[in-house]
């Protein structure tokens, strides 16, 4: 099961894929953190993260099958 | 009061369950404000004026170039060159000649924006740049009216609504999405990073659906409801924002008025015009054209009434002289005066400051093809 990460934007070219499967973390900083490692560019994007359909501030704890949603801003129109 | 003309033309939704002709009355009283008259905001009129939306807004200050019309819908061949927010309204009247549209062929700027908005009930951001967003963000939550917001990106796009006041419901603010303006090159426009055609166009169509639904009271508007859309993948996602902590801004009418929106979201997108609206905005009264070359670099422009301030004598320059509110800058390819542009934005020139794109050199090749 793991987590599930959606990559949107131009994140989705950083890591290469619109989703990834990743292993559980304690918590969505600790997955974060993996995540910078794994791809570093994307330490110098901000964005949005999203758990389970909810936008979230600060840390929150990770469950089995909970998807992530790394959300940058769009500004084209 | 409905007339025999609007029956007819509006039937087919007066006929519709939870509809009826005192919905359509509400459509025809809603004042609504489009800003940005390109790729989204192009569907979004055009909906809202078969719809019926009595009086329209219309705010771009940019004129229509054949590269616009891959995905603006409301111009044809004969619109290049145009003002936008005119081509739009001859458009929309020719469609619906009983609104009121009214073009606002002008930026939409912290000098104007409280005063643009205090004659409408609801604005659609259809702008391109942050700059735009964070203002009509602010300007709507400022008045308490709804904002419903579209961007997009490649082949992604998204659509939600802030400003909305419903009882016993948080409300929902763009910097809610966005808390501060992204870095400056942090981000991208559609016309150096492209855009499928169609997809402002599904946007577009979205956010006209959300502003309708607000007028008319019906359904479920996207009240702090992100929607993600891939054309791609044909995928929506959808995500709930989150009201909580406090957000930025300016907190009344005086603090919009002088808040910076050009430096705290630098787009360089902004500060660069095209050689059609350079042509225009030269002849205005109160613009400087500068060219920022050194001695006796090519091309020479004699045909061109600027005045040459070598980038080595600029700072000397802008202290020195009463230098009116616009500026031109320019300079061979346009890229050391889209530098001096940022530069100056950066330390907080309240002048509208413009670069030529591509420079004398672009200006030169445009007049050989006419």
């Amino acid at each position: 099961m793991g987590i599930e990460v959606l990559f949107f934007g131009e994140l989705a070219e950083i890591s290469g894929n619109s989703s990834a499967g990743l292993d559980l973390a304690r918590d969505t900083d600790e997955l974060l953190e993996i995540l910078m490692v794994k791809y570093p560019d994307l330490r110098n994007k901000s964005f949005s993260v999203a758990l389970n359909n909810k936008m979230i501030k600060g840390p929150k704890p990770l469950n089995e099958g909970d998807v992530l949603a790394l959300m940058p801003p769009f500004s084209g129109g | 009061m409905l007339s025999q003309e609007d029956k007819e033309r509006y039937s087919a939704q007066i006929r519709l369950h939870a509809f009826g002709e005192e919905t359509q009355v509400k459509l025809k009283s809603a004042k609504v404000l489009v800003v940005g008259a390109g790729g989204l905001g192009c569907p979004v009129l055009l909906y809202l004026c078969a719809a019926g939306v009595g009086c329209i807004g219309v705010v771009d200050n940019d004129v229509v170039e054949l590269s616009n019309l891959q995905r603006q819908v409301l111009y044809e061949m004969r619109d290049c060159g145009k003002l936008k927010a005119k081509a739009a309204t001859e458009r929309l009247l020719a469609l619906n000649p009983s609104l009121n549209i009214i073009p606002h062929a002008i930026r939409f700027n912290a000098g104007n924006a409280w005063d643009l908005l205090s004659n409408y009930d609801l604005v659609i951001d259809a702008s391109d740049n942050f700059e735009t967003r964070f203002l009509i963000n602010d300007v709507s939550a400022l008045q308490k009216k709804p904002m419903v917001y579209g961007a997009v990106f490649r082949y992604e796009g998204q659509v939600c609504v802030f400003n909305l006041h419903l009882k016993d419901k948080p409300v929902f603010n763009y910097r809610h999405l966005v808390p501060k303006p992204p870095e400056s090159g942090d981000t991208l426009n559609c016309n150096s990073e492209g855009v499928l055609g169609v997809l402002p166009g599904l946007i577009g169509n979205l956010q006209a659906a959300e502003a309708i639904k607000i007028i008319c009271g019906l359904g479920l508007p996207l009240h702090g409801q992100l929607v993600n859309y891939n054309v791609l993948t044909n995928r929506f996602y959808e995500v709930a924002l989150n009201s909580s902590g406090n957000i930025s801004g300016p907190r009344n009418k005086t603090e919009l008025e002088s808040y910076d929106y050009t430096l705290s979201c630098n787009n360089q997108n902004n500060l660069e015009i095209s050689v059609q609206e350079f042509e225009r905005l030269r002849m205005m009264k109160n613009v400087l054209v500068l060219d920022i070359r050194e001695e006796n670099e090519q091309p020479e422009t004699e045909e061109l009434e600027t005045i040459r301030v070598p980038l080595s004598r600029f700072g000397d320059f802008i202290k020195a002289a009463e230098v009116p509110e616009n500026l031109i800058l320019l300079c061979q390819s346009g890229s050391r005066s889209l530098k001096l542009a940022g530069e100056l934005h950066k330390q907080g020139d309240k002048r509208n400051i413009y670069s030529l794109k591509g420079g004398l050199l672009e200006w030169k090749r445009q007049k050989q093809i006419q």
